[in-house]
């Protein structure tokens, strides 16, 4: 079977002549189905250009990007917002919910962009919302919910149909440490249903629920390493959980 | 954790090699376009507060527009007074006492049918020279019905009684129910009735007559005419046209709608010129709004919107704007109307169904009012959603384009734009439309360069100065449909200024100099109301005592006729006799005329046809007219048909350059050859000194009670204020435009401001950067507004400048400087206030 996202070689310079900033230098990196990888490093280092790039929301420079085994730069401007649509969810630190759409609108909105019905769009939506517990906050607009819940919503939107690439940029930033590891736990389960999830993150607590750290200087992959049991294994009825049983 | 996708084609499934999309799918169709308008409607209600300019500025235009079409159409006279429901109408002259009218009124019941007769005749009113029609007309006809209402009482049954119009009733000072002498004929009033579609007919309404009688006689006694209302084609009229029925002459007269389809057109294509100024304003908010939204349509970009879904977004505002701003100035425009529409009756002259309105240019009305902001959201949409996910996410405008483009884009339409102008001299529709529609997209292609060029130039102005041109370029999108707007209403009112101008008379030119007047018999028509020798003598004494108290003289004018053409209804409802002209063939069945009077020997002395005649004793028309004796003039309006090479010898004099005096005349031989007759037509007066007020309004009231009607120089009052009121009206509209422009561009800015106040700038330097920012932006739509609408006028007159020379200076100084500065001192005064708190920002 195909990996969810392969990135082989990718390059990304921003400007032109002496202005130009190398942002990302041949990077090359796999994220294989139920796999969570963690991308650390510090600021400017190049970790959010790989996640824009990974998404489809940048092109490289050079190099290429793979979703599910399909080369982005043989994709159209239109195929890709649909590839993206059906294989890629978002999650970012500020949420970036639609304001002006409710919780269960905001899930569906994928759904609906891709021609899926309202009532079987808003169906599945209401699913999603009932598995976070936030059925009762169908209807709440964002700014009526709070922050976890927010993000829950993001979360549910980004998996919401059959995507299996999660992209997650600080997704526990904004949140306070509660709310933070519920989102994890979301995240976690994602993976364990099939999804590839990428976090994007400074905090070395949350790399800690990753299967693998990769991290990012100057724009290159420096390391990759698989961490030590994380916060979860702990709270796991078994004890710690090795690498290849969270996988 | 969420329903499965319906289309996508599961991982597992998936071989190598086969595509990850199938082709064409996932365009999202309805659901797909519903979901991103509803978002659109939830954005547009959720700023409303900042919509409320715009919608209002829209809703306005069309409210005026839906009102003033309604007004237009509704004034403009209906043909239903003349000719009811019928497609024709026949005037049957029935000669000495109507004897011909009975035989021809048969014939024409017989061949025309279904037709309805009205018979009329006249009868004095003691104290005036107009006469009073009585007419038999039935009620309840097949083609009256419109021509006939009754106000009170009831309709006249029998040959003893008539129903009154109320200006008759107070011309014989009766009422109903009480008796009437008409023509020495004592008549019983049954009732007051009224022409609807012709309110200013004055008439007594008879009974119809039965049997033989029938559209014959009035009252009892003949008819002298009579009219008939027919379907029927145009063909058989004109058969039994040809073949005077009866021994009667008849005139023939198609329906027509009196110009109501070209003064609708009118007003939907002021609507129109409106609507694109308004659009432009409207582009600008869009912008705005674009620039605003964008992080917004980052995300919606990230789960997978398409382009043309993003611009759905800006579409759909742009959509539902015009539909809620649409239906408000339709509301506003009937709650306008209803009340309008009986004041209008009196000035209209019929009366005004309120519902019958120009339906199909009402919805194309509308339909642009939905258009025109949808169109105006197009191209920040279409920028919004090219703007890289990414880039939007961080809330980036997208960089300005390069300039160059537009410039050269600019340079052509202007140069086709002159181009078509140039050959057009200025009588070519298609070419002078193509021509102006050329240079004002080409002035407005030239905004956004404008206003780069003002924020390059900025380097070396003061502070404040330098800021507000920076900011008009950083928001280009939006200032340069601002300032497109603002050369637009400058532009125009500019235009018609200068036009005005031009077509000033000078001192020497114009219908009469100021010493002259023209008292006509009647109205100035072709058609001259045949009055008794005693009305004749009685306006021939009132014009004498008039040209004697102005110490000047009257000359009497004379116009020719021929016998056999039938009398007709002259304006005011007499019967008239039309009078020849003379003119030229210039197409096919058309031919361009000007009055013909006769060379008695008092038009001789004065207009100085003695030598003429003396050296051309064959000559038959004398004419003033360029090129009378090169190219052949014939004598229109008489039954005479000269073969080819028989038209009059026409002779050239020299004549008076202004356009209301004679021009033309026909010599007495010519007259006693064609066996016409002649008949006075009105008086040439000139006075020893120019006229002064006092003695206009002493001619006025001498013709009117004696029938007549007075012409004097025009002043052109008019034009003067044509040139003010356009260019302060185009100045108010500039303002309004800077107005929500620069309040949008510092609303936009007002981080800047905070950040400025912070740093210690004083309310004096916010108010220099909002002075600037409206300043800047007036001074450059005035001049492009004035250098695109000079460039018109120079190509359209390309061929005779001189118009040109007369230049409006008041308005153009009224524009120039006038509209900047008063811009900037609005904004100066309008600012100044302390930006809300540091932390404060605008809510995303």
């Amino acid at each position: 079977m195909t990996a969810p996202l392969e990135l082989r070689g990718v390059s990304k310079t921003y400007g032109e002549g002496p202005a130009a900033v190398r942002a990302l230098a041949g990077a090359d990196l796999t994220v294989t189905a139920g796999e969570m990888v963690a991308v650390m490093g510090p600021s400017g280092s190049g970790k959010s250009t790989l996640l824009t790039i990974a998404g489809s929301l940048e092109e490289p420079t050079s190099g290429e990007v793979f979703i599910e085994g399909t080369a982005l730069s043989g994709l159209s401007r239109d195929d890709r917002a649909r590839l993206r649509r059906r294989h890629i969810g978002y999650v970012f630190q500020d949420f970036n919910l639609l304001a002006g759409l409710t919780a269960v609108e905001n899930i569906t909105m994928p759904l609906e962009l891709d021609g899926v019905r309202t009532r079987q769009a808003r169906r599945a939506g209401l699913a999603a919302l009932e598995e976070l517990g936030l059925a009762d906050r169908a209807d709440s607009f964002p700014d009526e919910l709070s922050g976890g819940q927010r993000q829950r919503v993001a979360l549910a939107r980004a998996l919401v149909g059959e995507r299996r690439l999660l992209l997650a940029d600080e997704p526990t930033g904004a949140l306070d440490s509660h709310s933070g590891e519920g989102v994890m736990r979301l995240i976690r389960s994602a993976c364990r249903g099939g999804a590839a999830a990428v976090l994007v993150t400074h905090d070395a607590q949350l790399a800690s629920w990753a299967d693998r750290v990769v991290f990012v200087r100057d724009g290159e992959i420096v390391d990759t390493t698989s961490p030590l049991a994380g916060p979860e294994s702990l709270l796991s009825a078994g004890g710690p959980a090795s690498g290849e049983e969270a996988r | 954790m969420a329903a499965p996708h319906p289309q996508a084609v599961p991982a597992a499934d998936r071989r190598p090699g086969v595509p990850l999309l199938p082709k064409g799918a996932g365009t999202g169709g309805l659901p797909a376009r519903r979901a991103v308008l509803r978002w659109s409607w939830r954005l547009l209600r959720r700023e409303r507060r900042r919509q409320v300019l715009l919608t209002a500025l829209i809703a306005l235009v069309v409210g005026a527009a839906v009102c003033g079409l309604a007004a237009m159409h509704a004034y403009v006279q209906t043909p239903a007074g003349i000719f009811g429901s019928a497609a024709q109408r026949l005037h049957v002259d029935g000669g000495a006492r109507g004897a011909a009218l009975p035989a021809a009124v048969a014939e024409v019941r017989a061949r025309l049918a279904p037709a309805d007769v009205t018979a009329h005749r006249q009868v004095p009113v003691p104290g005036s020279v107009n006469g009073l029609d009585i007419r038999a007309e039935d009620p309840h006809g097949h083609f009256t019905a419109g021509r006939l209402r009754l106000l009170s009482g009831r309709y006249p049954a029998g040959s003893g009684e008539v129903a009154l119009t109320p200006s008759a009733a107070a011309l014989f000072h009766t009422r109903t129910g009480a008796d009437v002498v008409l023509g020495g004929q004592r008549l019983t009033v049954t009732g007051m009735v009224e022409n609807p579609g012709l309110l200013a007919d004055t008439f007594a309404l008879a009974a119809p007559g039965t049997g033989s009688a029938a559209g014959s006689t009035v009252a009892g006694l003949p008819a002298a005419s009579a009219d008939v209302l027919t379907d029927a084609p145009a063909s058989a009229v004109d058969a039994l046209r040809r073949s005077s029925p009866g021994g009667a002459p008849v005139v023939n007269q198609q329906r027509d709608d009196y110009g109501r389809t070209a003064s609708d057109t009118f007003v939907v294509a002021l609507a129109t010129v409106a609507l694109l100024l308004v659009s432009l304003v409207a582009a600008a908010g869009f912008a705005a709004a674009a620039h605003r939204r964008l992080r917004q349509i980052g995300m919606l970009g990230t789960i997978g919107a398409t382009d043309r879904q993003l611009r759905w977004v800006l579409l759909g505002h742009g959509a539902l704007t015009g539909a809620v701003a649409t239906a408000c100035g339709a509301v506003l425009g009937a709650a306008a109307w209803i009340p309008l529409a009986p004041r209008l009756e009196s000035a209209a002259e019929h009366r005004i169904d309120r519902l019958d309105l120009p339906w199909p240019m009402l919805a194309l009305l509308l339909v642009m009012g939905v258009a025109a902001p949808t169109a105006a959201a197009w191209w920040p949409a279409r920028a919004m959603a090219r703007i890289p996910t990414a880039r939007a996410l961080s809330a980036r405008p997208p960089r300005p384009l390069p300039a160059r483009q537009s410039v050269w884009a600019a340079a052509a339409l202007l140069a086709a734009g002159a181009g078509a102008l140039v050959p057009s001299h200025r009588t070519n529709g298609l070419l002078v439309v193509l021509g102006i529609v050329g240079v004002v997209l080409g002035m407005l292609l030239l905004s956004a360069p404008a206003v780069r060029m003002m924020a390059a130039a900025a380097g070396r102005a003061p502070f404040t100065t330098r800021l507000a041109l920076r900011d008009l370029g950083r928001h280009q999108a939006r200032s340069g449909a601002a300032l497109a707007a603002i050369t637009l209403a400058i532009g125009v009112p500019v235009a018609i200024s200068v036009l005005a101008a031009a077509s000033e008379h000078t001192a020497d030119g114009g219908n009469l100099s100021d010493r002259q007047a023209m008292v006509r018999v009647g109205a100035h028509d072709t058609v001259v109301p045949l009055l008794s020798d005693a009305a004749r003598r009685a306006q021939q004494s009132a014009v004498d005592r008039w040209a004697a108290s102005v110490g000047g003289r009257a000359t009497p004018l004379e116009m020719a006729y021929d016998p056999a053409v039938p009398h007709t209804t002259a304006r005011g409802g007499l019967e008239g006799q039309p009078v020849a002209e003379t003119g030229r063939r210039t197409g096919e069945n058309v031919w361009a005329s000007i009055p013909l009077y006769v060379a008695t020997p008092d038009a001789v002395r004065e207009f100085g046809l003695g030598p003429a005649l003396a050296a051309a004793p064959d000559a038959r028309i004398l004419s003033s007219l360029p090129g009378s004796d090169a190219r052949p003039l014939d004598v229109l309006g008489t039954t005479r048909r000269g073969g080819p090479g028989e038209d009059p010898v026409a002779v050239h004099v020299p004549g008076s350059a202004y356009t209301a005096v004679p021009h033309a005349f026909l010599t007495q031989a010519a007259v006693r050859e064609q066996g016409l007759r002649t008949i006075a037509v009105g008086w040439l007066v000139t006075a020893g000194q120019g006229l002064t007020g006092e003695d206009r309004a002493a001619a006025r009231d001498m013709a009117a009670s004696g029938g007549m009607s007075t012409e004097f120089r025009d002043r052109q009052g008019g034009l003067r204020t044509v040139r003010l009121v356009s260019v302060a009206a185009g100045a108010a509209l500039a303002l309004g435009v800077l107005a929500m422009t620069v309040g949008t561009l510092r609303a936009e800015s007002a981080d800047d401001l905070r950040t400025l106040t912070a740093t210690g700038a004083t309310s004096g330097d916010r108010r220099a950067l909002t002075a600037a920012t409206a300043g800047a932006l007036a001074l450059a739509g005035t001049v492009l507004g004035a250098l695109g609408a000079y460039l018109v006028l120079l190509s359209a007159y390309s061929d005779d400048l001189s118009p040109l020379a007369h230049v409006p200076v008041v308005p153009l100084l009224m524009a120039f400087p006038g509209i900047p500065l008063l811009a900037a001192a609005t904004g100066w005064l309008s600012a100044g206030r302390e930006p809300p708190g540091l932390a404060r920002r605008l809510p995303e």
